[in-house]
């Protein structure tokens, strides 16, 4: 699986956090939660796209 | 009804960005592809209000997909979105003509953006002079 079809899963997982968020009475246990798994799939897409940066500018570089 | 088309890559992508459209009163998803090949291929065959358009696909991607497309259909309303957003795609979205431009995974920008095209206005993600610029001559 390439890094971009992994941070496509993840803002899919995003998406349908925020769908779910309107259906969830705020400040409950389950909207916690809910924007605990958001917040961890958005520093995933986070991390791996600065890494995929972080590779494209080395290849930069040694080409 | 507003007809969107959506052009992205990844099934999973695509059908999570029918499912929060269509959940709009008046917001149908009248196609799906899933390169810039296919879009340009089916185009036609669903007349789109707004196409959607995912920047990074195999073989060809979303900018070029969108120069083609602008070149059959000068009228053509693209919104380009990606997962990996950048002040300098925005800019090369801009520069090409597109319409708008939105992160994937943010529901309200992809919405926001939507409603702004069908009144014919553009949407930019990322705020530059340029688009308050372009948000003035539009209003």
């Amino acid at each position: 699986m390439e890094p971009h079809d992994l941070v496509n899963i993840l803002s899919a997982i995003i998406s349908h956090c925020d769908l779910l968020s309107e259906k969830i009475e705020q400040g409950t246990e389950a909207a916690r939660r809910l924007a605990t798994v958001r917040d961890l799939a958005e520093s995933a897409v986070k991390q791996l796209t600065e890494h995929q940066r972080a590779l494209a500018a080395e290849s930069r570089k040694a080409g | 009804l507003l007809r969107i088309f959506v052009v992205d890559d990844n099934a999973t992508v695509r059908s999570t960005l029918r499912a929060v459209l269509e959940r709009q009163a008046e917001w149908i998803v009248v196609g799906e592809a899933g390169s810039g090949r296919d879009a340009l291929e089916s185009f036609d065959d669903h007349r789109p209000n707004v196409t959607l358009m995912d920047y990074l696909m195999p073989e060809m991607d979303g900018l070029e997909a969108a120069r083609h497309l602008r070149q059959r259909h000068p009228n053509a309303v693209i919104l380009m979105v990606t997962a990996d957003p950048t002040i300098q795609l925005q800019r090369e979205a801009r520069k090409t003509g597109l319409n708008g431009f939105c992160p994937k995974d943010k529901v309200s920008c992809l919405l926001t953006a939507i409603e702004a095209l069908a009144r014919g206005q553009p949407y930019f993600h990322f705020r530059e002079p340029e688009q308050s610029m372009d948000q003035a001559a539009a209003a």
